[in-house]
This record gives structure tokens, C-alpha cells and sequence, in this order.
């Protein structure tokens, strides 16, 4: 995926623990044409990178995560208030055979108030990794 | 790789502000709690390649929008 044009800064979010396995920390989210529910968390550091992506409760609704100290820390959450600017994202599998699939137990939590995100790593999920989609 | 016998309820520690605590060891799996600072991110080990196989499909946009299609479908199905 390509940007084109400039981004503005409001648009940016920024991942300061950044992702595992990905060097980069600042993105935007992209809704391609056509990918509907899909969207594209593309980053604005390293353009090569980029992470299809589809928001956890389009596939289960309800879907919350528990955030620990260093989670709030980083989306710089200070009351509970803030809970419906959370967006949650779970990172999609193309997969081979068999799939696709999305991981729901370290979804990516963007903090619409402040454009501040992160990867959340560090919890015992009752979600899989793997959690198959578009199943049938 | 450095191997280390450990019981429940000890601990190994890694340079000056890391330390792993076994703090349980039952029907085949440990459970482990870290002390680090927060600047050092800390994920299972698998987390890395999921975030990387994703990222190899951002390209196939074939596949994404076929993948777009079917989830449209399952949630347009009453």
C-alpha cells in the first residue's frame, strides 16, 4: 500500500513501544477501497511496512481486552472514561491453507483522543492468536 | 543458550533490572512473571512472526479483497 500525498499530522498515531518483529512507530489507517472491514495500519516511518488489520468487535461483539499499568501508560489513559475513544484492532492472517485469521489475544489498542497506540503483549488472553475468520 | 534448573518461587535475574520468577509449574506449562522496566517490551515469542506474516500479506490485495468479500457476506446474513 502506497501513501499518496501528505499526511497530516492529526492523522498519525503513534506507537512508541512499537510492534514485535517491526521496526517502525508511527502510522495511519487506511481504508482501501473495497477491503471493507478490513483497513490497512500503514506506516509513516518505514513505508515498506504495513499490517491488514480488522476491528475485534466485527468479529465478536462485546470484545474487550484487559490493559495493564504499562498498556495506560502508553495510550496515556488516567480514567476509565476514556474507554469509548479505545479502538481495538486485531492484526489479519492471510494464512495458506487454511485460514484467514486474526489475533484477538494482542490486539492493537489505538487511543482515538490522542492518537496514541500500542500492541497489547502482556496479558493472558481468554482470545487466540489465530482466531479463524470468514469461516464457510 | 544458557540453561538453568529452576524451581517454583525462584528466580533468575538478567543484568541489572530484569528478573524471572517461576512462580508456578504444572500439566506441562510455566507459568513465569517478569519484572523489567517498562521500556523493555516484553511479548511470547510467536507474537513476532504472527506480526511479520501479516505484514508479508499487505501486499496481496487478490486475497485481502476476497477475504473482504466473504466477511461482508457473513455479516450482511441475517
Amino acid at each position: 500500500m502506497e501513501l499518496k500525498g501528505d499526511i497530516p499530522d492529526s492523522a498519525v498515531l503513534t506507537l512508541d513501544r512499537g510492534l514485535p518483529g517491526l521496526d517502525a512507530h508511527q502510522f495511519v489507517i487506511l481504508k482501501p477501497d473495497g477491503l471493507e472491514p478490513i483497513v490497512m495500519l500503514q506506516s509513516v516511518d518505514n513505508p515498506g511496512i504495513g499490517l491488514p488489520a480488522i476491528p475485534c468487535r466485527s468479529v465478536i461483539a462485546g470484545y474487550e481486552v484487559e490493559l495493564d499499568e504499562d498498556d495506560r501508560a502508553e495510550l496515556a489513559i488516567t480514567d476509565e472514561d476514556v474507554a469509548p475513544s479505545l479502538l481495538y484492532l486485531a492484526v489479519l492472517l492471510i494464512g495458506d491453507d487454511s485460514g484467514p485469521y486474526c489475533n484477538l489475544a494482542a490486539p492493537i489498542v489505538i487511543n482515538a483522543a490522542n492518537n496514541r497506540g500500542c500492541q497489547v503483549t502482556g496479558v493472558d488472553s481468554p482470545y487466540s492468536t489465530l482466531h479463524p475468520l470468514a469461516e464457510g | 543458550m544458557l540453561v538453568l534448573s529452576r524451581q517454583a518461587g525462584e528466580s533468575v535475574r538478567i543484568g541489572e533490572n530484569i528478573e524471572i520468577t517461576v512462580l508456578d509449574v504444572r500439566a506441562g506449562a510455566v507459568k513465569i512473571g517478569i519484572d523489567a522496566p517498562r521500556s523493555v517490551l516484553i511479548f511470547r515469542s510467536e507474537l513476532e512472526q504472527i506480526n511479520l506474516q501479516a505484514a508479508a500479506g499487505s501486499q496481496d490485495k487478490v486475497q485481502l479483497t476476497a477475504i473482504a468479500q466473504k466477511l461482508r457476506r457473513i455479516t450482511d446474513t441475517p
